[in-house]
């Protein structure tokens, strides 16, 4: 909770932005954190919230897909594609379609410049897939950072080609067409439809029941009452 | 190899040279032929001093410098990889074989298919599950590759995809030290002698895909659903946004900032900020952004 808190108050705006932190002194102090931090926190049990992998009934599973089963939750009656990946610390609920090719908990790209370099910060959540969501050929899910979840709400339906970034809530049913790039940790309500190749930035918030038009790109939170249907937003 | 004794008859040649490698408008390859077609072109064709031949359309053909030989042709393109077609069967153009050689240190997960041949693996290289490398490929120390990747496949070349020459490519791929390539991304191999190069500390995003014969600089940051096209230079430390399309054969600078969604059609200069099709200098954006 600790190193939660910490995390959180230094990628605030108002911390990386200061004139403190661009020091050298605290570039070098923060590139040592993050070298410590990437080393040992994976190591560690602390963060690692499915300790004991579980399979449901009347799954149907590829030979060819690849799960790491003693540390994957899978419910009842999913289907599950050729050359699927699924990682660790990933909880599936009953009823879930996952098509081919598809990566769900792989590291999400958060990378921080200092000192002259790019350091990772390693990533230790997970992802959860409630029941009945539909996922298309060749999405891409990332898990989230500092234990929390990247949530996919129930009846959602992701299309093919979508990237589902890191630390992202998606409500109930949702629906993502082909090829929208959703940027990590943003928030979206239930009932949204998201058209064909929309970019959404990071951390950005939509209400329910919005619209999304095909090739948008979002670059502001989109209340509930706006009718959003200009080409650029 | 001169180019009168390459070319079909139905190309016209207007002045014969010498020539002994493949490349394009930014390739620093000795004595390259190369194709034009964009006016645009002909002033990196006067910088370039390593052109010695070029194959172009008759409308441009007055516009070249003296040096160099010429040949006109309605379909410069067609004509270009039909020459490079015929030449990877030469020794001399294309990248040799030879033996694997994979560091015991490396972690390859089994579902991994690897290249029999021509393959380099540097020691603390991870390669994940049903990543697919082909031959030709040199991964240095520290890269880590994620799911479903493709690293080296052959592209066709642009606008000859029916009917066009078959195309075996005579390059490969080069990622050098600590690069990160997450899942489902595609790397070209290049298609002439020489290398598709990503820098160090260069991070790719999931679902890119990076045209044959680019170059990407050290330290950058490219996000998810990037397409970039053929023949790229990227500079150091850019910053490309998610689900940005790059034009072939552009220059991009150094310390570029590109916006999401963005389509790049012309080349950028260093510290400019790309919004949508336009640039801006990096940092009059940011008093702008500042001053509001």
């Amino acid at each position: 909770m600790i190193l939660q808190i910490f995390f959180l108050k230094m990628k605030s705006a108002v911390v990386a932005d200061s004139w403190f932190m661009h020091t050298s002194v605290m570039q070098y102090f923060t590139k040592i954190c993050l070298h410590f931090f990437n080393y040992f926190a994976p190591k560690t049990r602390l963060y690692q919230r499915v300790k004991v992998g579980s399979l449901g009934k009347g799954n149907t599973i590829h030979p060819t897909a690849i799960i790491d089963y003693d540390q994957v939750i899978i419910g009842d009656f999913c289907i599950i594609d050729k050359n699927v990946v699924i990682e660790k610390n990933s909880i599936i609920g009953n009823h879930v379609t996952i098509g081919q090719g598809v990566v769900i908990g792989s590291e999400g790209f958060e990378l921080r410049r200092i000192a002259g370099e790019i350091i990772p910060v390693a990533h230790l959540g997970g992802v959860i897939i409630h029941d009945n969501v539909f996922i298309s050929p060749h999405a891409c899910i990332d898990k989230s950072s500092l234990g929390e979840y990247t949530e996919i709400g129930e009846s959602s339906v992701i299309m093919t080609g979508v990237e589902v970034g890191h630390g992202i809530k998606i409500g109930q049913n949702v629906t993502v067409s082909e090829g929208t790039m959703i940027g990590g940790y943003a928030r979206i309500g239930n009932r949204v439809k998201i058209g064909k190749r929309c970019s959404i930035t990071d951390g950005i918030s939509l209400d329910e029941d919005v619209v999304i038009p095909d090739y948008t790109i979002v670059t502001r939170d989109v209340k509930r009452s706006s009718q959003d249907t200009s080409r650029r937003s | 190899m001169k180019l009168s004794d390459s070319l079909s008859e139905k190309t016209e040649i207007i002045r014969d040279g010498n020539f002994s490698s493949m490349g394009t408008v930014f390739s620093h390859y000795p004595q390259q032929i190369i194709y034009v077609v964009r006016e645009c072109d002909v002033r990196k064709v006067i910088g370039n001093s390593f052109i010695s031949c070029v194959i172009t359309t008759p409308s441009l053909v007055s516009k070249l410098p003296d040096k160099i030989g010429i040949a006109s042709t309605q379909d410069p393109q067609h004509v270009f990889y039909a020459l490079q077609s015929m030449l990877s069967q030469h020794p001399e153009f294309v990248l040799q074989p030879f033996d694997n050689q994979i560091s015991p240190s490396a972690k390859i997960h089994p579902s991994a298919v690897i290249s029999a041949t021509s393959v380099v693996i540097g020691r603390d290289v991870v390669i994940e599950k049903n990543v697919i490398v082909n031959e030709q490929t040199i991964i240095d120390e520290g890269c880590i590759i994620r799911s479903n990747s493709i690293i080296g496949n052959t592209s066709l070349p642009p606008g000859s995809v029916m009917n066009g020459p078959k195309i075996q490519p005579s390059g490969g791929v080069h990622l050098h030290r600590e690069v990160d390539i997450h899942a489902n991304t595609c790397l070209h191999r290049a298609i002439f002698k020489g290398y598709t190069e990503i820098g160090q500390q260069t991070k790719i995003d999931n679902l890119d895909i990076v045209g044959q014969g680019t170059t990407i600089g050290k330290r950058c940051l490219i996000c998810a659903g990037v397409t970039i096209g053929e023949s790229v230079i990227i500079g150091d430390d850019a910053w490309i946004g998610p689900n940005t399309t790059l034009e072939n054969q552009i220059t991009i600078g150094k310390n570029v900032y590109i916006t999401i969604g963005s389509t790049i059609t012309h080349d950028i200069d260093d510290d400019k900020v790309v919004k949508d099709n336009y640039a801006i200098d990096r940092k009059r954006f940011k008093k702008v952004i500042r001053g509001m």
